[in-house]
């Protein structure tokens, strides 16, 4: 009985070291791929990674890169950017204002 | 009458409009300000996690805090409810980490697949117990999702998306839908109906999210909707690969390849990497033919759970159900998420303007995602292989999806022709 029950836990180990090992596999495959396969990850990864700069991080105009996408993408996506463009100003102006009240006399 | 007020607060197709209502109206006064997203990972997992922990604890406590009135509202047991949603949350963490890597990303296989597996893992292994299945309350995640999905379809939209667009979603897929509806049933005699229906639409408009809100309109099993999504995901990744291959090679026009591109491949995002091989037209063309087709999801929904309030479940003698027996019949999150989609569309959008609207959008997006982690590990948990593979039945679910994804293929190339390649409408440059 606890031999069956080692057993279950040990397929458990090994379906999650086989996610592990499936992810680490496709990630080490995915960069050496060649043809039209390798040409779509690595266009695909290259998309997401950029759209994911612009919107997440602060790389990047959002207005700049608006015009570029051409309306490609629905307006959730549109506010979203113009949100992060909200937000970075935001900051700007609140790493500004010290030096601004520092400089009043 | 006394029995259907009741049911507001009992039952979960109500529990779904209440929880989603609550969660747009937390987010359009400010209370949510946003869900977490995990980030992006090559090899460190760590960092998909790094300044994102307490986002999730308080997803988390919120989540647990309102659904959990919600169950005990239904008079369900709400201890181990609570219980078992903390594990599974914590594999809907794991899910969307597993998602956020890149290369994981780059192929298009997202957080559904892999929440999938997690459940799956741990069914098939150690076992699901009670506690556990307690807390893997798949159909409410699910509704609730689905009625926050309503709101992000807006048909002012479709409005500025033009009419090429229109003619190559609008006419493909229902003509996709009847026509694998009818394999199925006539030809292949599949002896499941909802599995049909859902590989017909998660075929023909946009893959997991269609397949799961028809799975919910018609009642399928669990298993049913397990199997559906993971032949999608599967048949995604080929033709996000092959498709573009085959459109270079045939020397399609970049307009003509976007329109095939985004009326044929399930999901949003491997149609944009494919079409972005094509070049920025056809990127934008495919993009904008996908958008369409996704405002057809509620419609479809609609429409699957009034046939099977009319047609399906009722019996070959019986005769013709009454408008207050399809009242009690219909799945009311169905009416919840077509009335989400109306009021954002048409209410909010003019009131508010697109930039307030899309904020309150780009929250509930994410929140939606997150139920329907949810809920896909909760259906893995659910769900044990020997019963998945008694689905396949002799392979008639899978020469089901061949068949109708190659009429598929063929049809809105034709439709693509004559819309983006200049016969009907001026060429699009």
């Amino acid at each position: 009985m606890r031999t069956r029950r080692g057993g279950r836990w040990l397929g458990l180990m090994a379906g999650l070291l086989g996610v592990a090992g499936a992810v680490g596999g496709l990630q080490r495959w995915s960069d050496a791929l060649p043809g039209p396969a390798g040409d779509v990850y690595r266009s695909s990864a290259a998309r997401d990674l950029a759209v994911y700069s612009y919107v997440y991080t602060d790389v990047g105009d959002p207005v700049e890169f608006l015009d570029r996408e051409n309306g490609r993408y629905g307006s959730v996506a549109r506010a979203t950017i113009a949100r992060a463009d909200t937000v970075r100003a935001d900051t700007v102006r609140a790493a500004a204002a010290p030096a601004d009240s520092a400089r009043a006399p | 009458m006394g029995e259907e007020l009741r049911k507001l607060w009992r039952t979960e197709d109500y529990w779904s409009i209440w929880f989603a209502v609550l969660i747009f109206l937390a987010v359009a006064v400010g209370a949510v300000a946003g869900a977490p997203r995990l980030q992006r990972w090559a090899t460190d997992p760590l960092l998909s996690l790094s300044g994102r922990t307490e986002g999730l604890i308080v997803l988390g406590l919120a989540l647990a805090a309102v659904s959990t009135v919600g169950v005990a509202a239904m008079k369900e047991r709400w201890k181990t409810y609570l219980a078992g949603f903390w594990v599974v949350y914590l594999l809907a963490i794991l899910s969307f980490l597993v998602a956020a890597q890149v290369s994981v990303r780059a192929w298009g296989l997202g957080y559904a697949i892999w929440a999938l597996i997690f459940g799956l893992l741990i069914s098939n292994t150690v076992g699901t117990p009670q506690w556990l299945l307690d807390g893997a309350r798949s159909e409410m995640f699910i509704k609730t999702g689905l009625v926050l999905l309503g709101g992000e379809v807006l048909f002012s939209e479709i409005l500025g998306l033009g009419l090429p667009g229109l003619l190559v979603a609008w006419v493909v897929t229902p003509t996709v839908i009847v026509f694998m509806w009818l394999y199925a049933t006539r030809v292949l005699r599949l002896p499941s109906k909802t599995l049909a229906i859902i590989i017909a639409a998660a075929t023909s408009v946009c893959g997991v999210s269609a397949a799961i809100a028809v799975a919910a309109a018609c009642r399928a099993r669990k298993s049913e909707l397990t199997l559906a999504v993971g032949m999608t995901m599967i048949f995604t990744v080929l033709m996000m690969i092959v498709m573009p291959v085959i459109a270079r090679l045939a020397d399609m026009s970049p307009a003509v390849a976007g329109g095939w591109l985004g009326g044929t491949i399930d999901s949003t995002g491997a149609v944009v990497a494919a079409g972005a091989l094509l070049g920025e037209l056809a990127e934008k063309v495919a993009a904008v033919v996908k958008m369409i087709q996704n405002v057809l999801i509620g419609v479809v929904a609609f429409v699957v759970a009034l046939f099977w309030v009319t047609q399906v479940d009722r019996q070959p003698d019986a005769p013709r159900p009454g408008l207050m027996e399809i009242w009690y019949r219909f799945p009311k999150f169905i009416l919840g998420f077509v009335a989400a989609s109306v009021v954002f569309s048409f209410v909010l959008m003019p009131a508010l303007g697109e930039v307030e609207v899309a904020a309150i959008l780009e929250t509930s997006s994410s929140l939606r995602g997150w139920l329907f982690c949810l809920a896909f590990v909760a259906i893995g948990l659910e769900s044990n292989f020997r019963e998945l593979a008694g689905q396949l039945v002799g392979g008639k679910p899978i020469i089901l999806y061949a068949v109708g994804q190659t009429f598929n293929i063929i049809l809105t190339l034709l439709m693509a022709w004559i819309a983006f390649g200049g016969l009907l409408f001026p060429p699009v440059t």
